[in-house]
């Protein structure tokens, strides 16, 4: 297993093969089942949002944050989906958290709502013996591409047992990081059923993401200006509101929550009076279309000491804004296939 | 290049992409098209978000359609006449028929190239072939289907000499409420056409509906995303600076002879137009995980109506009918 060169191959564009997949696959479901429910972070580390498939924006976040090891990193899900290159971002990703060089803890990836088999099914259709394969989501699935490298080589069956690798390191991802005690990052938002965070670790995180409860709601809520609890136009998880946020936030002792989920024009939007939740999107034009900014929020070593929250001065916090990168800006493939109502 | 932004091909490729992506639809149950798969070699699914899209926009014109039909049936002006430009695949005449309101003519205007497609298409297909009647012929070459109630006919809506020979040809009667469909059409047209089709459309029909749905809001980062991913598919959007905003929308009508004008963006529409039964039977269709890109989406379309009253029928036509609400309208008397 040679992981420099299957990072530079991943960052050349090439897909591992589904031997390799499989190998990395497996390596990182042992270092992820060690991982705790509310994972601890130290200080300084970087947070960033929804990457969605996108390949070449993820280098960008890079370049832009810095380099794992140099600089650690909490990617808060969603990795996968919409973008055209959803394989290649979770390999990436999969392969710096083996890093030789890197130690886990130096990147924290938690599961958002697309690690889920139901987002990014595929269907099979048995036609008179031969298999063909029916793409749910078409551009959408992440195996899109996958699929149209692997096919002529080994056919339906490697793209089948790709899928299978990735959604089954899914169930692995962890569900929340807290830095220093202090900021808990999650990627959808807060649940009726979670009061304390020691009740998030009590979740049984191996399997599929359910259609209710805490561990659903923790992927799928969204902040909104209410003061507690709504139905969600989601179908999945809650809208939660400003009290119940300070509230949560006072009985954990935390400062903020830190989360993502919802595309956010600015890139960065903090909630609430009190600022007690921020919201991190780290997809820049997000699906080509909507022009977007895209950020990524770090926390340095000093967070620890301030007890109050300096929003003003944002010394202990700092943002970093990007936007997509010239090859996606010249890329006139993806651009013509955009989808609008024509 | 002018002509890589906006090619002639690439728009009429967009009713290949529309087709398209009604059949998803379709096949999905948001709505009910018994013919459009006729017209769509590749199925493909869409998005959710395209298809919600998609649905909303159907709702709207067939709610609007359906008024128009009732209009005026009580005072004895039941012959109506639908006029769609650029209809492309359309099936609307044929699903209309099913459901018993066929009009009294429905005419289809479109390029040549994709009239003669259109027209090989109904040729080849007995269930739309005998709809037609009796006194049908059919002319792939020349692009056209002629029959009692529907006429196929080709036309450069540019050019509105030929327009007006063509509207004669088919036999529309200038006096019969009309109404008329440009979904996604006039938008593709320099800004100079799109006002000549508008002007010359109020002062051919007196009792009428002009029913458009198109793009708005090109200054946005939303807006600019789409202008750049359209002017490089070839289907630049032409008309859009010349009417960016709805009270534009509005003006390109008021201004250009119509009675009164009213655009609205098709989030309102789907929030306060569209039946909550129908929006609650879709919702529950498909996962649907993008109500930001939604908003956005549906915040840079609209659908704005424009009527021209001679025969008094339209009255309580319109987004507000029954609804109680005043009508915020705008109209050629007000400022």
């Amino acid at each position: 297993m040679d992981l420099d060169q299957w990072i530079s191959k991943v960052k050349d564009g090439q897909h591992l093969s589904e031997e390799e997949l499989q190998l990395l696959c497996e390596y990182v479901k042992e270092i992820l089942i060690e991982e705790s429910n509310v994972q601890p972070v130290n200080s300084p580390v970087t947070v960033c949002g929804d990457i969605h498939g996108q390949f070449h924006d993820l280098m960008k976040l890079f370049q832009t944050g810095g380099h794992v090891p140099d600089t650690n990193y909490i990617f808060m899900g969603d990795f996968v989906d919409r973008g055209y290159n959803s394989l290649e971002v979770f390999t990436i990703l999969l392969l710096l958290k083996l890093g030789k060089d890197v130690h886990p803890a130096n990147i924290t990836l938690l599961r958002g709502n697309h690690e889920s088999r139901q987002l990014t099914q595929m269907s099979f259709v048995p036609l008179g013996g031969t298999l063909s394969i029916v793409l749910r989501l078409s551009s959408q699935c992440m195996f899109f591409r996958y699929m149209v490298s692997m096919m002529s080589a080994k056919g339906s069956m490697a793209t089948l047992n790709a899928w299978r690798y990735c959604t089954d390191v899914f169930d692995y991802l962890t569900l929340s990081a807290i830095i220093d005690g202090t900021v808990l990052c999650v990627h959808g938002g807060l649940s009726p059923d979670v009061r304390t965070i020691d009740q998030i670790r009590l979740v049984d995180r191996n399997c599929e993401i359910p259609h209710e409860g805490p561990f659903c709601d923790l992927m799928w809520s969204d902040p909104e200006d209410i003061e507690t609890w709504a139905v969600s136009p989601r179908g999945a998880g809650w809208l939660f509101g400003s009290r119940v946020t300070t509230e949560f936030n006072h009985i954990n002792k935390l400062n903020l929550v830190c989360r993502a989920h919802q595309l956010v024009q600015e890139g960065l939007k903090y909630m609430f009076q009190d600022k007690g939740l921020v919201t991190v999107w780290s997809a820049p034009n997000y699906c080509y279309r909507c022009g977007n900014v895209a950020s990524i929020l770090s926390f340095d070593e000093n967070m620890v000491s301030h007890l109050f929250k300096s929003f003003l001065l944002n010394i202990e916090r700092d943002v970093k804004y990007f936007n997509e990168t010239e090859e996606n800006n010249q890329m006139r493939g993806p651009r013509t296939g955009v989808p609008y109502f024509l | 290049m002018a002509e890589s932004r906006s090619n002639r091909a690439a728009v009429q490729a967009t009713n290949d992409d529309a087709s398209a992506s009604k059949l998803s639809c379709v096949k999905k149950g948001y709505m009910k098209d018994d013919y459009v798969h006729l017209f769509v070699k590749r199925p493909l699914r869409r998005s959710p978000i395209i298809n919600r899209g998609y649905f909303s926009r159907w709702a709207a014109f067939r709610k609007l359609l359906s008024q128009f039909l009732d209009c005026g049936n009580e005072t004895s002006h039941a012959k109506k006449q639908i006029l769609s430009l650029g209809a492309g695949f359309d099936t609307t005449y044929f699903q209309l028929l099913d459901e018993g309101k066929g009009p009294y003519l429905y005419v289809e205007l479109d390029f040549k190239e994709v009239t003669s497609k259109k027209a090989s298409v109904i040729e080849n297909s007995s269930q739309l072939r005998d709809k037609l009647g009796a006194n049908s012929s059919i002319s792939v070459e020349e692009g056209q289907v002629l029959s009692d109630h529907y006429k196929l006919l080709p036309v450069d809506l540019r050019d509105i000499p030929k327009l007006r020979d063509v509207i004669s040809f088919a036999d529309m009667d200038p006096s019969l409420p009309t109404f008329i469909i440009a979904e996604c059409v006039l938008i593709y047209l320099d800004p100079d056409s799109s006002r000549a089709i508008v002007n010359w459309a109020s002062k051919t029909f007196s009792t009428a509906v002009f029913f458009l749905y198109e793009q708005i809001h090109p200054d946005d980062a939303f807006g600019h995303q789409m202008i750049l991913n359209l002017e490089s598919r070839g289907c630049a959007l032409l008309s859009i600076n010349a009417s960016p905003t709805l009270p534009a929308k509005e003006r390109l009508f008021l201004d250009n002879g119509w009675q009164r004008a009213v655009a609205w963006d098709m989030l309102k529409v789907y929030g306060s137009f569209v039946d909550t039964q129908e929006k609650r039977r879709i919702e529950r269709l498909e996962l649907f995980d993008e109500f930001e890109e939604w908003h956005m989406m549906q915040e840079h379309y609209c659908v704005t109506y424009a009527v021209n009253d001679a025969m008094g029928i339209f009255g309580d036509f319109g987004f507000t009918r029954g609804s109680g609400e005043s009508m915020n309208i705008s109209s050629a008397m007000s400022p």
